[in-house]
């Protein structure tokens, strides 16, 4: 089914009912192919649809006047792109397709209803959102505060994480299908720092590269490296933590 | 594309490098400017404590094409 990551990212936050989960489901069966750097939703765009990311890796980014285009933010399965275009007019910046791509194309108005509702399942969807604030926050201090090699580490550790969470990682590495250029356009830094940074990351014995798959030898010390704390990242099961908040 | 090695002595990437593909000679001179910048911005105040640095460019034939040398002086 079309909505199984989106599924097992909100229930990081919360148990959903079956009705819920069916109702996801439902609204996930318009599933459409993008190849490689092509745009699932341009600035500007006013769409009718919010898009979920079902399969491959999509980014947001803006394009400027100089032809830079830095990236914002990663997007995997279980990944809603906008959200936002529920209630702002039009695209403040463009997504697409960093690898080739399955999108779900989910009704603007279901979740518009679902977010007027104001039940579990609308707390999911802000959940969601406020997840990916806070991951932008985290990439912003990243940028600004961190060197560069630091902070290659830091997103190998969010991205092993995040892939793991909507089960895609295999024994401590995830598929990285991004260049060394959008790695710079990423963090702000050069394709041939970036590639560097990459061999001292390798020759540290911090991670091994295999292809497009990152492997991450010791997640321990490569958070350690990139002072990464998983906090903002929210991956406890909130309901379960209350639960056992309730039984000590 | 060509491949370019960029090698620093005394600076924060003393192993040699694997190589990057770039266009031709231009924008890896260009890259040579830029990485200089972005090591010396995360060096912060260590440079001064540290020795001089030599970023160097070499092509495929080990050919060096470029030299940039980066020295600190305290008055």
């Amino acid at each position: 089914m079309g909505a199984d990551a989106l599924i097992r990212k909100l229930e990081q936050f919360t148990q959903l009912t079956e009705d819920e989960k069916r109702l996801l489901g439902d609204a996930t069966r318009d599933v459409r192919d993008y190849d490689r750097r092509q745009d699932v939703i341009r600035e500007g765009d006013r769409p009718d649809h919010v898009h979920l990311v079902i399969e491959g890796w999509a980014a947001r980014y803006k394009l400027l006047p100089n032809g830079d285009q830095p990236i914002m933010a990663f997007l995997i399965a279980g990944d809603l792109c906008d959200v936002q275009v529920t209630l702002l007019d039009e695209m403040d910046h463009s997504i697409r397709a960093i690898s080739p791509c399955r999108i779900a194309h989910l009704p603007r108005d279901l979740i518009s209803n679902i977010l007027q509702q104001g039940g579990r399942l609308s707390r999911a969807l802000w959940w969601a959102t406020l997840l990916d604030e806070a991951i932008l926050r985290e990439w912003l201090v990243n940028q600004g505060h961190r060197q560069a090699d630091q902070r290659v580490a830091h997103l190998f550790c969010e991205m092993l994480l995040r892939t793991k969470a909507v089960g895609l990682t295999e024994d401590g590495s995830f598929e990285l299908p991004v260049t060394q250029e959008e790695l710079g356009d990423t963090m702000g830094l050069s394709t041939v720092q970036i590639n560097r940074t990459l061999q001292t990351l390798r020759h540290g014995g911090l991670v091994t590269t295999t292809g497009r798959w990152v492997v991450v030898n010791d997640l321990d010390a490569l958070m350690s490296f990139a002072e990464f704390d998983p906090i903002y990242l929210h991956q406890v099961n909130k309901r379960a933590r209350l639960l056992q908040v309730g039984s000590s | 594309m060509p491949r370019y090695f960029f090698n620093v002595e005394g600076g924060p990437y003393p192993d040699p490098d694997d190589g990057i593909d770039l266009k031709g000679p231009g924008q890896a001179r260009d890259a040579a400017v830029t990485l200089a910048g972005e090591m010396l911005k995360d060096a912060d105040g260590k440079f001064w404590s540290g020795p001089d640095w030599r970023l160097y460019v070499t092509d495929e034939q080990g050919g060096t094409m470029c030299l940039l040398s980066i020295k600190s002086t305290l008055a």
